[in-house]
């Protein structure tokens, strides 16, 4: 028999095509990653799956870190939203240090074996040797190290140095009759398919016009990605998206 | 004796035209899905997630440790299974119908065509060109090496692919977007360059043309010597001499065949195998 363009075709429907939708039947093409990062057991997630994509919140919610002891840790602002700040965004902030011969960011990493410390679970970096002193600090003050750690990590300190505002995102020296960052992040602030229905609820939308604008009640999981929920709903997101949108550029 | 040809060309043309644009609007809707709007049409995945390779280099990690490289996906992995079994039965099929990379490349040298004639394709010299070639797999190895050895998706830094689909991300280094532009400025002068000199997963797929179940035979009987095959062939591979052309370059792109190029009937296309064929004997006085 001989092959001819028409077979080809017919077998790249077949084989390609076709396979693609019986796995997908099958479960076999995720084309996402779970929201969820992979566990050591049954109770304890892997501090190695950390993402930058992880909010303060999702921390707090997989590893048990509270939002505020990274806050403390890494010397963040103190109206830093939770919700909002993906580590990736420490990358942004500090300046990378120069120890022993080599550039040291701060970064998703640097997390990684502050949480690890934190939370004594179990997580061995190849690249992470230092940490901000403000870390160690506040890891001493919450009795989480052990002498041998403590020991360990009193040295290998670096001071946590901001970006300058021509390097990267601009400073803004805070007047204290100007909002506060919190408030100016809500009035700017677009509605995203990852924004949280707790931030949604945040930025000034009460749960019982929640419902008037979409005329669903507000889940009970307010961890929940927006977009999430929609599709939960068999809802397309868009046009909710732009009526929470319009509400909170003119509230009344 | 001179046949009428049938012309079905255009299938492979419609083919890569289908997967370039699905490629573009899935980018696209990667992006309206980071700005919390919906996609349109079809899926929002991010394009580790739909390129086969990235099946080829967390390979290892899967079977040892049971996990993906980080922004990998159970797709890019079940792609490539079915990539493989593509091209067990008609070799580098994805290479030549699929890979909107190779697509791009190809329609760019439609220009170079105009523009360097009969030289186009064939100016870098037989023998650099050669070891050229050799260079996809040393990138291969690498890459699945490196890979391994970091655990992050080393590929990214150079991928031309991810360059082109999403020049707009952050992700995007700034090597890729170099020698993407080399390569798609390449294209004007040699056909497919980035596939010939450089494709890890081309590399990994060619070597299915040494046992794929249905190779490219040449009629020695009919054959009239004419070498259209070898002049036309985008991979610049010496068809002619071959009565089974079992070359690693070959995408099977069908261009050679008597469908399209081979003006004798039944002379030039795939076909299975007899059995006891002699295979790839050069004949006398044949381009190597």
């Amino acid at each position: 028999m001989k092959f001819k363009h028409i077979h080809i075709f017919f077998a790249i429907i077949l084989i390609f095509g076709g396979g693609i939708w019986f796995t997908d039947q099958l479960g076999l093409f995720d084309t996402s990653r779970s929201a969820e990062p992979l566990k050591l057991t049954e109770d304890i997630y892997d501090v190695a799956d950390i993402r930058g994509s992880f909010t303060l919140t999702d921390i707090e919610k997989f590893y048990q870190v509270p939002p505020q002891a990274i806050i403390e840790g890494f010397n963040l602002k103190e109206d830093t939203n939770p919700s909002l700040f993906l580590l990736k965004d420490l990358k942004e902030i500090y300046q990378e240090i120069d120890i022993e011969g080599e550039a040291y960011a701060v970064e998703t990493d640097t997390v990684k074996v502050f949480v690890s410390l934190y939370s004594d679970i179990p997580y061995t970096s190849e690249e992470t040797f230092y940490l901000p002193e403000s870390a160690i600090e506040y890891l001493i003050k919450q009795n989480k190290l052990s002498p041998e750690d403590e020991e360990y990590w009193k040295n290998h300190t670096f001071k946590l140095v901001l970006i300058e505002p021509e390097e990267g995102l601009p400073v803004i020296e805070k007047d204290e009759n100007e909002p506060s960052v919190a408030e100016e992040e809500i009035k700017t602030i677009s509605i995203t398919g990852k924004t949280t229905i707790a931030e949604i609820l945040k930025m000034g939308i009460d749960e019982e016009k929640f419902k008037e604008i979409t005329g669903l009640e507000v889940p009970e999981d307010k961890t929940l990605p927006i977009r999430d929920f929609f599709n939960s709903q068999e809802l397309e997101f868009s046009p909710y998206k732009e009526k929470l949108e319009s509400f909170l550029s003119s509230p009344s | 004796m001179p046949q009428k040809k049938t012309k079905m060309v255009w299938l492979r043309i419609f083919t890569q035209l289908f997967f370039l644009l699905l490629i573009i609007l899935i980018s696209y809707n990667h992006y309206r899905a980071e700005q919390g709007l919906s996609p349109i049409l079809v899926g929002s995945a991010s394009l580790h997630a739909i390129c086969p390779f990235g099946g080829v280099v967390t390979t290892y990690t899967y079977f040892t440790q049971g996990i993906f490289i980080k922004k990998l996906h159970q797709s890019s992995f079940t792609l490539m299974w079915l990539v493989l079994i593509l091209t067990l039965f008609f070799g580098p099929v994805f290479c030549g119908w699929i890979c909107p990379l190779g697509t791009v490349q190809e329609f760019i040298g439609k220009i170079g065509q105009k523009w360097f004639g009969k030289k186009y394709n064939h100016l870098v010299p037989s023998k650099i060109d050669y070891w050229l070639r050799f260079i996809r797999y040393i990138v291969l190895f690498m890459v699945v090496f490196m890979t391994i050895r970091e655990l992050t998706l080393i590929f990214l830094n150079i991928d031309p692919y991810f360059a082109l689909f999403n020049f707009w991300s952050d992700e995007v280094t700034v090597s890729s977007l170099i020698i993407l532009g080399v390569i798609l400025i390449s294209s004007l002068m040699i056909e497919r360059p980035w596939c010939k000199y450089l494709c890890p997963l081309g590399a990994l797929l060619g070597v299915f043309n040494f046992f794929r179940i249905i190779p490219l035979k040449r009629n020695e009987e009919t054959c009239i010597n004419c070498k259209q095959c070898d002049r036309i062939c985008p991979m610049n591979i010496g068809i002619s001499n071959k009565k089974v052309v079992r070359n690693h370059q070959c995408i099977s792109c069908l261009t050679c065949t008597d469908e399209v190029t081979c003006p004798v009937k039944n002379t030039l296309g795939f076909s299975f195998l007899k059995p006891k064929s002699n295979e790839d004997i050069p004949v006398k006085g044949g381009k190597s």
